[in-house]
């Protein structure tokens, strides 16, 4: 079977549109799923309140369905119980951000489980406003720990985000299988497809690695 | 009425019959200190005696649940407000350091009174250096904690507590995380503190540093403390026997 380059090539303009879209789609779930991580996560520190049960049903509920699932009810179920429909992209955004929340609302409560305590106890005996106990003492110590795993979840949004071709987001999957119905070469489509993927993960990869080295480094 | 308890009013530290529950274990049980201005009063006592938690009461890092405690002019607990100003004049030092590991040992030092508005950061890591080279280690005010020696490292401990200017240093063993060859340089930068007129409560298992420095020594045991005393008093003729006991076991 021949390799066709010049198709991947002359379809280049069309596919770099779709990781326009999966980009977007990846920052915009991102962000709103940082919002809800973080609302979620204040939750789950709150005590035994409502927002704490809330929390806690919201994180193990989303960490248990399958993206998939999340994303067709929102965008065929949803629907018909809000008497609204959204756009393909905003629902396939919101699916993405769902989970994504959960999943962060873990791991900031985890980073900041991990300040020793004794970090508290200095911080409040010198006097510290508990402003300042969190801006100076506790956000960077977790930060610093919270920031390999959050690149994984964007690493794994990143791959996610492919699954919103079946509610017909443009995004880059959905191009190259469109673009390889019309012209029947999927072979050359879905290759370039899944290059253009570990291009854009592989910064990650290596920021995850870098960050890995210097904690331990900090560690020993 | 409290003056004609041992000039209780004048005490610095003023703690009566001060209790705590950890659930339903009572760890401290009717803790009685007084500690004058200036004066430097050393814990001794068996471990899980209360000695630590009855420390961290006097800074307000532990709740009580019942008695009193005075520090200066504030009974606690006191409202928000009181408690950061308590513990802006009282200094911590902890046995296992307890430094901000992400912040140079000079930002450690300065940022208590930055924080605090009451300097800024000019002044601030100026008086950082002084401290420093006041226990001694002027030359590591840029590394990071993670870079220097445990004895390096509580000396630090100590400068970033009295960063404040406090009336009052409490110390939680804190030579009890140290190589035996690191203790001595701690020692000798509290010693020399001692001297300096601020009011000392150091819980520890030094018994020659004890014995050297403190205007008292108290014994502590079952969330009790007894048998306040001079330290010529409180090793060479111990009034209890609990004392005793635990004596002629570190001794």
């Amino acid at each position: 079977m021949a390799f066709d380059t010049s198709v991947i090539w002359s379809n280049l303009p069309l596919l770099a549109a779709g990781i326009r879209l999966t980009l977007l789609l990846t920052l915009a779930a991102l962000a709103l799923g940082i919002v809800i991580g973080l609302l979620a996560c204040a939750g789950r520190l709150s005590g035994r309140g409502l927002l704490y049960y809330l929390s806690a049903g919201y994180i193990g509920l989303f960490r248990a369905l399958p993206e998939t699932v999340i994303i067709f009810w929102l965008y065929y179920c949803a629907p018909l119980i809000l008497n609204a429909k959204l756009s393909a992209f905003w629902s396939g955004t919101i699916a993405l951000a769902i989970p994504v929340g959960a999943y962060l609302a873990e791991i900031f409560r985890a980073g900041i489980g991990a300040v020793p305590r004794g970090q508290l106890d200095a911080a409040r005996a010198v006097g510290l406003s508990p402003l300042w106990v969190v801006w100076d003492v506790v956000a960077p110590q977790a930060l610093r720990m919270m920031i390999a795993p959050i690149l994984g979840i964007v690493t794994i949004l990143i791959k996610n985000s492919a699954l919103v071709s079946a509610i017909g987001v443009e995004e880059l999957f959905y191009r190259a299988t469109v673009l390889a119905g019309q012209n029947f070469h999927h072979f050359e489509l879905l290759s370039a497809t899944a290059v253009l993927y570990f291009v854009m993960i592989l910064p990650l990869s290596i920021l995850m690695q870098r960050q890995e080295r210097r904690l331990l480094a900090r560690i020993s | 009425m409290s003056q004609s308890a041992g000039g209780a009013a004048g005490a610095m530290i003023d703690c009566e019959g001060v209790r705590k529950f950890f659930g339903r274990f009572e760890v401290l049980r009717r803790a009685s200190l007084q500690v004058a201005r200036g004066e430097v009063v050393c814990i001794i006592g068996p471990s899980g005696g209360g000695k630590s938690t009855f420390l961290r009461t006097l800074n307000a890092l532990e709740a009580f649940d019942g008695g009193r405690i005075r520090i200066g002019d504030i009974e606690l607990p006191g409202t928000r407000r009181e408690v950061l100003e308590i513990r802006r004049e009282v200094g911590m030092v902890f046995q296992s350091f307890n430094l901000f590991p992400h912040m140079t040992v000079r930002r450690n030092v300065a940022l208590p009174p930055v924080r605090s508005r009451r300097l800024s950061w000019r002044e601030a890591n100026e008086r950082a250096e002084r401290l420093l080279a006041r226990v001694h280690i002027a030359d590591q005010a840029d590394k990071y904690p993670g870079q220097i020696s445990g004895g390096q490292q509580q000396r630090a401990a100590i400068a970033r507590a009295l960063a404040m200017e406090p009336k009052i240093l409490l110390f939680d063993e804190p030579t009890s995380s140290l190589d035996p060859e690191m203790v001595q340089e701690v020692l000798e930068v509290m010693r020399s503190l001692a001297h300096t007129g601020i009011t000392m409560v150091v819980v520890t298992h030094e018994m020659g540093f004890a014995r050297e420095v403190a205007d008292h020594v108290v014994f502590m045991t079952d969330g009790v403390l007894l048998h306040k005393a001079p330290p010529d008093e409180f090793f060479d003729r111990p009034a209890d026997p609990r004392v005793t006991s635990f004596l002629s076991k570190v001794l």
